[in-house]
């Protein structure tokens, strides 16, 4: 007879004699296979929906290189490694109006493979077929033809295309709009940061016209490539850098979402990390099951092993049987685990179906059977060549445990407890048992702790805004300029007037804003701290460089940062002959109804309505102290400041404090104010280097403070008067009356709306509101922002139940990989005692003694790993709230309600553990005495 | 007068499709003091009626009294008090508790019924089995015959009324087996134990006062030796 069906015929003998015996077994490799399988499912599931969500989102393409023509394409190909790509056309660029030319789309033919490259989706209508029709991407829908509905004709600007330029003359053209596509260049935008050099949107298509389209006459059309590539990084984004640089006519457009385009890890990326770190637990998790139900399977049969090696199997035949038998199971449970993992998964994604897409492909199902039999396998072979390596006699008498008790200086107890001492004795003399638990204990100890705190600071951070809507513009942020353009965008006394008369909206607030000086005889260190600083206040001419910052000290931070004024700040007093110095303050009109919420700020004197609205008198909301800071931080290697003013209650230890002072402004002092403006529109890029314009208009007028607010950190006052009031701490605001604007820039738009809704508001209502406010036109050169509360709220729910889910999960899942290894481990363990326990209920020791001997096990062998993870726990929360407080003077509480998930978890384990103890030793006890004394 | 008796003891195994009787309705009955050899061929059902006896393996049917009471009847935890406290057990195998020392293993019946040991009883018993200097070992460390010793003081622990003891030289040479033999009679006759014993030793038997004869599963013969 052949070796090998001998050995076979071995594993099969005991497969089919000893299926009680192989139990533990079978479970511990079910288990395994389920964890291997799922931390494949797991990983591909992450990839294939950070794939899908990237090809929504910003196409299936990795970048887009418009402007090229077969040479490009040939050196692309050549020298920077081009291979896939796939070719379109762009037509043009439509916009609606010179003044919104920057919000131009560019107009791409695709045909119907390009369409599927670019993964196109639409949020209503379809593609167009006809010549004349177009769909456009929703956002940018919004920006050229914001009430435009499907079916309309549009007008707009259409600069044709002429190869990589465009013909000089802009011609009307006219559409109809037969679809809105979801974005892919907004996206695109989104990713991006904004000093990217390879950002230039403009050639990105955003609107589609079908393959009938033909150019204009006199122009020529651009061709653009859609470029496919594997693996995009660091290499390819330098490689990309030197194509646009190399080939000066044409534009590379990433949009991989794998690599955010400033060098940056994307949160695709992010999610990969967690996603192998959870693979990682999987993988080792499944072979520790097998290693556990492997050894204690082997442990029944050490007799059996030791009279095959005296009858002359050697340890190789002994790896094969025992590794067959692995094999044996392996393949017919295979079936079940991979479903339990994919039915698993599947439920798991299925809660958070917008995050993840589970649709495994087949090869990735081949892969969890290949990688969970080898995982089996791999695993296996470590108990077993353990095992082979045992003598003959070490088998069969089982000496290895005689030596170990022989070793032992044994006191014997006069008198005792029977559970307590032979649960004492089995855990000297089975040290190490535990290990794996223990270590297992402390990571869901340690894990489940933190990420407690984590998602109690999330849902803490909820913070729930005063009022139900907000509509804003951001303007004057953009300046540092100390004037006001009269033009600026925002919401006119009409806008007001609408949003009052709308059945929905019960009250509004607005605010508007202007910057103002005050003229003062000199500036006093707490000016100066401000000043110091960048913002909203531009006196003094500073490049804050880490040169300078690090040059900064006490002594020379005055003369170093407060001896150039700015060309504006300058032009400013000779061209109006100011002898004063200025004091830059932002002057911030509120309606009468939003100055109760000063009272709870109030330092000194009163809030007077009536002078206040009269213009007479403002409230200035001002640090009682402030600072200028530079802070000093170390980070690899590299060391990096930053700076500010403001009040600093505590300040960390890398903070240096270079000038402080203290408030000198008080209530009844005069302040004669001047305020600057323009009707100039400002300057297109919005960043500076603007010129002092020739218009520039100056207004004076004197106000009272008739009070002083303080309002203390962010943290500190629920952030309302952050939210709403622009205000920010590093800084002096006085708040007037919208009377006061009015006579000071009259005309001035509001920037700052904040709405209530009449009663509770719901889907339906929350639509009629945003959609209402949407129509409100603030006109705004940047950008404006419609907030919703309930819509925040709603995604906040979102957020807090995803992230609840996945805390749950995970925890379930580690409590499912220590209960699995414990109960196999205790299972294997009354086996393999058996014998013991048959022994101890002869002698008289009933079920409950023996249960509790093996109760008290399990607390030992818990007890350690509890004890030392909330140790380890309370420690490094202790260091890392010290740590925290003392880098970044960040207070935070020891938080021991972050305790209690871990200890509920050791009280489920505990429990879980015990009942299985409970049915076994039942089991065990419900057979004869005979029956667990004798030998098999 | 009779301690312990069994009525109809029946105990039948399933193997394949065939029924084994490993015990074909057996009735017996043992006096106080009594030493009893059971014997016969192997594979006749001795042990397996002992074993029925001492309550340690449920009869397929009939019933075992003990004090007057049908003790086949008792749940778990009446079977346990029993065991621990009017019934002592030595078998073949030792069946130590390997984690406890020779000196624990014997305490184990008192300690657990939560008794405070008798240290006079237990001091004798020991130097009967002159184990006084084993005790403190663990059983890994003891020979056989030494192991046996300490299971018959653990046997003996608890003043039991019925000794009962499964071939306790079968694993023995044969001088350590004679001393077993001579130790568990000098105990039962000091301390008026019924001591039941299962050998398929003669030489055994022929020591007993009794010595009843099992083949196939039945009592072939009961008889008394007259020299005991």
């Amino acid at each position: 007879m052949k070796d090998g069906l001998t050995v076979n015929k071995i594993a099969l003998g005991n497969l089919k004699t000893r299926k009680k015996q192989y139990t533990v077994m079978i479970i511990g490799i079910i288990l395994a296979m389920i964890f291997s399988s799922s931390s494949i499912l797991f990983v591909s599931c992450i990839k294939s929906s950070n794939d899908e969500l990237k090809k929504i989102k910003l196409g299936s393409q990795d970048y887009v290189i418009s402007n090229v023509n077969d040479d490009d394409i040939n050196r692309l190909k050549q020298e920077y490694g081009l291979k896939d790509y796939y070719p379109y056309e762009t037509l043009g660029y439509a916009y609606n109006g010179e003044e919104k030319f920057e919000k131009g789309v560019s107009v791409a033919k695709l045909d119907e493979s390009a369409r599927d490259y670019f993964y196109l989706s639409f949020v209503s209508g379809g593609f167009p077929q006809n010549e004349g029709e177009i769909a456009i991407e929703e956002s940018a829908l919004s920006l050229i033809k914001k009430d435009a509905v499907l079916g309309d004709k549009i007008e707009l600007d259409f600069l044709v295309q002429n190869g990589g330029n465009y013909l000089e003359k802009p011609i009307k053209k006219e559409y109809k709009l037969v679809g809105i596509v979801n974005d892919k260049r907004a996206n695109a935008l989104e990713i991006s940061s904004g000093d990217d050099p390879l950002l230039d949107l403009q050639n990105f298509p955003a609107a589609y016209v079908s393959e009938a389209e033909k150019i204009e006459p006199g122009g020529k059309a651009r061709t653009d490539i859609f470029v496919f590539q594997k693996n995009f990084g660091k290499n390819e984004y330098d490689k990309l850098l030197q194509a646009n640089a190399d080939i000066e006519h044409i534009y590379v457009i990433p949009t991989t979402s794998y690599y955010s385009l400033n060098g940056g890890y994307s949160s695709a990326e992010n999610t990969a990390i967690v996603g192998a770190i959870f693979a990682c637990i999987f993988f080792v998790a499944s072979s520790v099951a097998i290693i556990n139900s492997f050894t204690a399977n082997l442990n029944d049969r050490k007799k059996q092993i030791g009279m095959l090696k005296t009858v002359g199997a050697t340890s190789r035949q002994i790896i094969n049987i025992y590794g067959r038998e692995a094999f044996i199971i392996a393949l017919a449970t295979m079936p079940v685990s991979i479903l339990i993992s994919y039915l698993a998964l599947k439920l798991l994604t299925g809660f958070i179906k917008d995050v993840f897409i589970f649709s495994p492909k087949p090869y990735i199902i081949a892969l969890c059977c290949a990688v969970s039999l080898l995982t089996v396998l791999l695993s296996a072979f470590i108990p077993l060549l353990g095992a082979s390596r045992v003598s003959p006699m070490q088998s069969i008498r089982n000496v290895e445990y005689s030596y170990k008790l022989k070793r032992r200086k044994i006191k014997s107890s006069r008198q005792f407890n029977s559970s307590k001492l032979i649960a004492k004795r089995s855990l000297i003399f089975k040290r190490g048992r535990g290990a794996v638990v223990s270590v297992l204990l402390i990571v869901v100890i340690l894990a489940s702790g933190f990420s407690t705190k984590i998602l109690y600071a999330m849902f803490g951070d909820n913070y729930i805004q005063p009022f139900d809507y907000t509509i804003s513009v951001f303007n004057n942020g953009y300046y540092t300029k100390n004037y006001n353009f009269a033009s600026d965008a925002g919401y006119s006394e009409n806008d007001k007037r609408d949003i009052l008369l709308n059945p929905y909206i019960k009250e509004a607030y607005a605010s508007r804003g202007v910057f103002a000086l005050i003229n003062k005889k000199e500036l006093s260190d707490y000016d100066r701290t401000f000043c110091y600083q960048d913002g909203n206040i531009s006196v003094f001419d500073i490049n804050h460089n880490d040169d300078l910052l690090r040059k900064l000290t006490k002594e020379n931070c005055n003369e170093l940062l407060g001896s150039k004024y700015t060309e504006d700040y300058e032009e400013i007093k000779s061209r109006f002959g100011i002898s004063n110095e200025l004091m830059p303050v932002y002057l911030n009109g509120i309606d009468s109804g939003s100055f109760e919420i000063f009272k709870k700020w109030l330092v000194d004197g009163k809030i007077n309505m009536d002078k206040l609205l009269s213009g007479e008198e403002v409230v200035l909301v001002a640090p009682q102290k402030s600072c200028f800071v530079v802070s000093e931080q170390n980070l690899s290697g590299k060391t990096y400041y930053t700076y500010g003013a403001g009040d600093f209650q505590s300040l960390p230890a890398n903070v240096n404090v270079l000038l402080s002072g203290d408030i000198d402004y008080a209530v009844g002092d005069e302040l004669d104010l001047s305020v600057f403006s323009t009707e100039k529109n400002p300057d297109s890029d919005g960043y500076g280097n603007i010129p002092l314009p020739d218009d520039l208009k100056k207004t004076d007028k004197t106000v009272k403070i008739g009070a002083i607010c303080t309002v203390g950190t962010e943290a500190e006052n629920g952030a309302d008067i952050y939210e709403y009031f622009h205000y920010t701490e590093s800084g002096i605001y006085l708040f007037c009356s919208n009377n006061l604007i009015e006579q000071i820039c009259p005309g001035t738009r509001y920037t700052y709306i904040t709405l209530n809704a009449n009663g509770e508001i719901d889907d339906d209502k929350d639509e009629k509101i945003v959609k209402f406010l949407e129509q409100l036109n603030p006109d705004t050169r940047f950008s404006s922002y419609i907030r919703s509360n309930f819509e925040l709220e709603n995604e906040q729910k979102n957020n807090e139940a995803i992230a609840a889910i996945v805390y749950l999960s995970v925890l379930v899942l580690f409590l499912s990989i220590c209960s699995s290894l414990i109960n196999n481990s205790l299972t294997a363990q009354i086996r393999a005692e058996k014998r013991q326990i048959g022994t101890l209920r002869a002698v008289g020791a009933s079920m409950r003694e023996i249960v509790r001997a093996y109760i008290l096990q399990l607390i030992s062998m818990l007890s350690k790993g509890t004890v030392i993870g909330f140790a380890a726990y309370c420690v490094s929360n202790f260091v890392f709230i010290k740590v925290q407080d003392r880098l970044y003077g960040v207070k935070e509480d020891f938080g021991f309600y972050s305790l209690i998930p871990a200890a509920v978890s050791c009280l489920l384990l505990f429990l879980i553990c015990s009942v299985n103890l409970l049915f076994k030793i039942r089991k065990e006890t419900k057979n004869s005495i005979i029956d667990n004394i004798r030998e098999l | 007068m009779s301690i312990i008796e069994c009525v109809e003891l029946r105990k039948e195994y399933v193997s394949g499709d065939a029924v084994v009787k490993a015990v074909d309705n057996v009735t017996a009955s043992f006096e106080q003091g009594e030493f009893c050899a059971i014997t016969g061929p192997s594979g006749s059902g001795k042990s397996t009626f002992i074993h029925m006896l001492s309550s340690l393996e449920y009869p397929t049917s009939g019933y075992v009294v003990y004090g007057g009471k049908k003790i086949s009847q008792y749940n778990d935890n009446q079977l346990s008090i029993l065991r621990r406290r009017r019934f002592g057990f030595v078998f073949q195998a030792y069946n130590l508790v390997q984690e406890l020392t020779g000196y624990e293993n014997i305490l184990l019946p008192v300690m657990l019924d939560r008794k405070k040991p008798d240290e006079e009883y237990l001091k004798k018993i020991i130097n009967m089995l002159s184990i006084e200097d084993r005790l403190e070992h663990l059983p890994s460390a003891l020979s056989g015959g030494q192991q046996q010793r300490i299971a018959i003081a653990r046997a003996l622990a608890n003043k039991p009324s019925v000794l009962f003891a499964d071939e306790p030289t079968g694993n023995l040479d044969g001088k350590s087996g004679r001393e077993v033999l001579s130790l568990l009679k000098l105990c039962s006759n000091e301390l008026g134990t019924t001591l039941i014993l299962v050998t398929h030793d003669l030489h055994v038997a022929e020591q007993a006062d009794r010595v009843i004869t099992i083949a196939d599963g039945r009592i072939v013969s009961d008889s008394r030796n007259r020299e005991a």
